[in-house]
């Protein structure tokens, strides 16, 4: 099915052509469908998140039925050694902007009313964490002289003296320390998992905005992060580092794929949560009908979160991984590795498989690093 | 997705068991279950020495010809890892006291190739494989062993689902994996927590936290038989106990179907194991 | 869900930020968010997924005309399911069927005007398969035949009618004439859901053919679900549940939880109707190797395979959005996984059905040219009654009167539109068949088709217009490179 309201449009007159009038058509429905995306071109660009999609469990796995199995949503923030803080949905609200005094009651209220309904989730902010919260409150800080109650700190990555400041916090606060990195974030993750850190928070849509992530998508970021982080944890078992993705996600659709691809927690965009149960459903603004609005979106946000590893054969949420996605856009499958839907191999690979072919044919010698080059070249090549 | 059993003799120094032959029984009446593949591992300490055995498949143009190594305990890394580095070749067992016989088809073909009633030994599992998600191959089949320990056998019904996260995340650890089979990662699994405490029910229950699906597998190593089933209990498991008559020693037996322990006699007893909780019988 | 008018509101203010806003923002997204946050519940969606690339139109069949001054008619364009195991066949005269379309989901007057419909091209000499979806069958479906109702009980019988007098009145179709009604002319596919909306085994004896319906590509690895809101008192009858309660279908059958499991139900059911019945087992595209797999192993006569954008009545919206491979990028995997299967078996008749975004002659055609035997059509059906596409088939306010009650449906206006659509579209195939110089339908070859992108060719493995395929485009690019990277030869 077609969103488009001019490719519904013309699929319809084409049934109704066949219905109504008992001739036969004189034009084809897919060449005008072609015509329409073709003039469109990239006008109204899709999101490459549209073209992610999981594979679901059927007879080769049975699937899971949330009314029956208990499916486990539970995430723990903190490594080994360090005050773990438990999130019952692997979600933290995560704004850094200023909020009016209404809109933290408000929060502040819909968190614990979760938090009583078993559904903990966690708040990332600026502000100073509320007397009488049951919920875990991460606080962004910069200066490290001013460590408040708070569960665990969020603090932004300027440079590489933020390890002595890690190390200066580490003597005093025993929650989880996260960095939120910026996107030359390869150079110093291993830096900074070595000095303790236990998450590591990525904005993609701030990485995405720099130089060197230009035209590129959020999925290529939490591919990249995540393979960074395997890599700290080359030759032994993770203790318990997490990957938050934020940013670009604002729906469960893209939870489930961002933690799909790697990451383990989201930053549920606080602003944005704010903004689409309460100013814009409402004349005024109403704290206690806005809190009972963000915890009604939570809660159903958590069922729907409950139900997609179930469908796809998973009675754990963390379960699911790079290889039960497939995706039907080249672009995709480049940025992120994701295998390509039916063939099940990465667009690289493909690649690679028609140049080792090439290469046996032609009997020419092409060592690993050409290899990889003429396939980087040639994967960006528009087609 | 298949059929599995297991036994194990209690008190096996008294006489001489033929567990090859209470296998044989079990796996024909469960044939039924499955059809593409069928195996053993049989226990048996006497034939306990100093080299170890290493089995592997050559692939010969589309066959598979199983080759034999032995090797000095000191030898074995070295010999594993050219085993590891040849794309011909798919590692089968490391094997000490234990033997493991797998072919492609039914449990009557393997006892007329390999003559299974004959084995005799103190407990052995076996297993009848329908493939769901790996190719029909003799590396494919059970029981899966491992290159970590040797004289560990694993035989499964059912599926890991988060078999990819629990393979990558052990291949990060450094362990090699030989095959496509989500069942080759609870051996690897299981073998590498043993490494690491020695404790066969502590490595079964740490398997049951990390792994995902529906599950039930037996699990042999020297010394122990466990069956263990997944955490909502979703997949069949029974268990069952034959006290013995004079001719031969008592027993408890294990496997999918019931009519599997009836053939046997091995009614006494009889429970389903707990979900999420492992069932471990120890050789006395 | 019932749309509340609290909800109808909230929709209506959103609609108005999101047009001030340019439509930066994803409406649809801030739609069920607003759903979300006034209910708490999780969101529902309905018909096909939102499919960015859905490769049907990347896909172009070379020369073919669809209308044409020749007369192609004697294109064989029939379609057998069965006789794998079974000892019946269904022989149907157009390669597509009706999708199953359960009785709850689409309100009784679209229902009965396919009835209508299809009794009326099987005295036209042309006979198309019905599905009657996971909902049960209507008592005119069970026993529609003479030999149907020759064994009934007068108690029996009469209970039948009183129930069909009950749907009649509801509907305020009284005027329909109850001999015309029970009267079946076309074959008839029952679904065997994990829901088991049925009342006795009369369901699956009176069959043409038993389908097992494991997923469909809605809502792969979720159970078959209809709203509160549509489970009317009458349908909660004919399915054997409580009205007014939403009908949560299991997510998987609660006996097969594998490959085994189903060759045991599968022999169960063969039992049961003394081998006679063809049986399908239909999934959603997905896992396809070895789904497909198991399938060809567990005396099926046939699979059907929905692909991602086949429609439903209602579905979760993000296991609608998020689950399952498109039709197009589903064949490739279903051709190779049967093509290994018959290496080592002899071919047997074994026939696969494929659905999910197929409502034209030109999609049948470049479906079956890359490997199905047939194709089921769901929306399509429901365009030819007037559907038009708002995709609200989970509320009750369907503005066709298709799956809502608040509008009427004209049932003599849809059942001409559903026969002229089917004739039609079955000349269509014969002269797209006929020009490319085929005789039958099945005969049409992957090399009638032309791609126009790298994507849809590697996904679909066919070539592009001038006969080269995605692994030369490639190796053309390689040449293209070469000379700007210092190479030798040996």
């Amino acid at each position: 099915m077609i969103l488009r309201l001019n490719e519904k449009a013309v699929i319809r007159r084409s049934i109704l052509d066949l219905c109504k009038t008992d001739s036969i058509r004189k034009e084809s429905t897919d060449d005008a469908i072609r015509a329409i995306r073709e003039k469109r071109g990239t006008k109204y660009k899709e999101n490459l998140w549209d073209y992610v999609v999981a594979l679901g469990a059927q007879l080769s796995r049975p699937p899971f039925d949330p009314y029956r199995e208990k499916i486990k949503l539970k995430t723990e923030v903190g490594r080994k050694g360090t005050t773990k803080t438990i999130l019952k949905i692997p979600i933290l609200l995560y704004g850094e902007f200023n909020l009016s005094q209404s809109s933290q009651d408000a929060l502040n209220f819909a968190l614990n009313n979760l938090v009583d309904n078993n559904s903990t989730v966690g708040i990332i902010s600026k502000e100073e964490p509320y007397d009488e919260r049951k919920y875990p409150h991460f606080q962004i800080i910069n200066d490290v002289n001013k460590i408040s109650d708070s569960e665990g700190i969020v603090m932004q990555y300027d440079d590489i003296g933020i390890i002595e400041k890690i190390r200066k916090i580490r003597k005093e606060f025993w929650g989880p320390i996260i960095v939120e990195v910026d996107e030359n974030f390869s150079d110093y993750t291993h830096r900074l998992l070595a000095s303790g850190v236990d998450g590591i928070l990525v904005n993609t849509e701030k990485i995405t905005k720099s130089k060197k992530y230009v035209e590129k998508h959020a999925i290529s970021v939490i591919h990249d992060a995540r393979k960074i982080i395997n890599e700290f944890y080359q030759g032994k078992e993770n203790d318990g580092t997490c990957l938050i993705v934020a940013g670009d996600v604002d729906s469960t659709g893209k939870i489930i794929k961002s933690v799909g691809l790697g990451a383990d927690i989201v930053g549920y965009d606080l602003s944005l949560l704010i903004a689409k149960v309460g100013f814009y459903t409402e004349n005024f603004f109403d704290s206690i009908i806005t809190a009972e609005k963000i915890h009604n979106h939570m809660i159903a946000t958590k069922n729907e979160l409950i139900g997609i590893p179930a469908a796809l054969g998973y009675s754990n949420f963390h379960n699911m991984s790079p290889s039960d996605f497939r995706t039907s856009s080249l672009k995709a499958s480049l940025e992120g590795e994701i295998l390509l839907e039916g063939v099940n191999k990465t667009y690289k690979k493909i690649i690679e498989e028609v140049l080792d072919e090439y290469i046996d044919t032609k009997k020419i010698s092409v060592v690993q690093q050409q290899k990889q080059k003429i396939i980087e070249m040639i994967s960006l090549e528009e087609n | 997705m298949c059929g599995i059993c297991g036994i194990m003799i209690d008190n096996a120094e008294l006489r001489h068991p033929h567990v090859g032959s209470l296998l044989q029984d079990m796996m024909e009446s469960q044939q039924i279950r499955a059809q593409d593949g069928a195996g053993v591992a049989i226990f048996n300490k006497t034939n306990a020495s100093d080299t170890f055995r290493i089995k592997s498949f050559r692939n010969n143009e589309g066959d598979y010809i199983v080759n034999e190594t032995s090797s000095s305990q000191e030898k074995v890394d070295e010999n594993l890892m050219n085993l590891f580095g040849n794309d011909d070749c798919t590692f089968f067992s490391l094997e000490n006291e234990m033997t493991i016989v797998k072919e492609v088809g039914l449990a009557k073909d393997l006892d007329k190739k390999y003559n299974i009633r004959k084995m005799v030994g103190s407990h052995g599992i076996g297993h009848l494989r329908i493939a769901t998600s790996s190719r029909v191959t003799p590396y494919n089949t059970h029981p899966f062993s491992t290159t970590i320990l040797p004289d560990i056998a694993i035989v499964h019904n059912g599926e890991i689902t988060n078999y990819n996260m629990l393979r990558n995340s052990l291949e990060l650890e450094g362990y090699n994996f030989y095959t496509h089979s989500d069942s080759e990662v609870i051996a690897v699994f299981f073998a590498s927590r043993l490494l690491k405490h020695g404790n066969v029910e502590r490595a079964h229950r740490e398997f049951i936290a990390k792994a995902d699906g529906p599950f039930t597998y037996i699990a042999a190593t020297p010394d122990s038989l466990a069956i263990v089933r997944d955490k909502f209990g979703t997949r069949k498991g029974i268990v069952g106990y034959n006290p013995g008559t004079e001719e031969h020693p008592p027993f408890w037996a294990m496997a999918t179907d019931l009519s599997a322990l009836d053939v046997i006699g091995a009614t006494a007893k009889i429970e389903t194991p707990h979900p999420g909780k492992p069932k471990i019988f120890f050789r006395n | 869900m019932p749309l509340s008018k609290d909800i109808l509101n909230l929709r209506w203010n959103m609609e108005k930020i999101a047009r001030k806003d340019g439509h930066k923002t994803n409406l649809k997204n801030l739609l069920l968010d607003a759903e979300k946050a006034t209910n708490g519940l999780v969101p529902y969606a309905s018909l096909g997924a939102h499919v960015p690339n859905d490769y049907f139109s990347n896909i172009k069949i070379k020369d073919a005309k669809l209308n044409t001054s020749q007369n192609y008619s004697d294109v064989d364009t029939s379609l057998t399911i069965g006789g794998r195991y079974s000892k019946n066949i269904i022989k149907t005269d157009v390669p597509f069927s009706v999708a199953g379309m359960s009785y709850g989901s689409v309100k009784l007057p679209a229902k009965i005007a396919l009835h209508f419909a299809l009794n009326k091209l099987a005295e036209n000499g042309i006979k198309v398969l019905m599905n009657t979806g996971e909902g049960g069958a209507l008592p005119w479906e069970i026993y529609g035949s003479e030999k149907s109702r020759e064994n009934l009980s007068k108690n029996h019988w009469n209970s039948i009618l009183e129930y069909t007098n009950k749907l009649l009145k509801d509907s305020h179709l009284e005027d329909i004439c109850i001999d015309e009604l029970f009267q079946r002319k076309y074959p008839l596919v029952v679904q065997y859901a994990s829901g088991r909306f049925w009342k006795d085994p009369s369901y699956l004896l009176n069959a043409d053919g038993i389908e097992i319906k494991i997923g469909q590509g809605a809502k792969i690895g979720h159970g078959g679900l209809l709203p509160g809101s549509k489970v009317t008192e009458l349908v909660a009858e004919n399915r054997g549940i409580l009205p007014n309660k939403p009908a949560h279908s299991p997510s998987r059958h609660l006996d097969i939880l594998g490959p085994e499991d189903l060759v045991a139900k599968i022999l169960e059911i063969r039992e049961l109707t003394e081998w006679k019945i063809p049986i399908i087992v239909k999934i959603g595209a997905s896992r396809i190797y070895d789904d497909m797999e198991i399938i060809l192993k567990s005396y099926a006569d046939c699979a059907t395979v929905d692909g991602v954008s086949g429609g439903t009545g209602a579905a979760p919206f993000e296991v609608r959005e998020d689950i399952g491979i498109n039709t197009i990028a589903s064949l490739f995997p279903l051709r190779n996984t049967i093509a290994d299967y018959y290496k080592t078996h002899d071919e047997d008749g074994f026939k696969l059905l494929v659905n999910g975004g197929i409502w034209d002659s030109e999609r049948i055609v470049k479906v079956m040219a890359l490997g199905a035997d047939g194709v089921g059509i769901g929306t399509g059906f429901l365009l030819a009654m007037g559907c038009t596409l708002i995709q609200e088939c989970h509320t009750d306010i369907c503005p066709a009167g298709i799956t809502g009650s608040h509008e009427k449906l004209d049932i003599e206006n849809s059942v001409e539109g559903i026969f002229n659509y089917i004739k039609t579209t079955k000349t269509e195939l014969e002269n797209i068949a006929g020009s490319l110089g085929r005789k039958n339908i099945k005969d049409l070859e992957m090399s009638d088709l032309v791609v126009n992108d790298m994507l849809t060719s590697i996904v679909s493995r066919l070539s592009f217009s001038n006969g080269d395929d995605y692994v030369m485009k490639i190796k053309q690019k390689i040449e293209n490179v070469m000379p700007f990277l210092n190479f030798q030869g040996e």
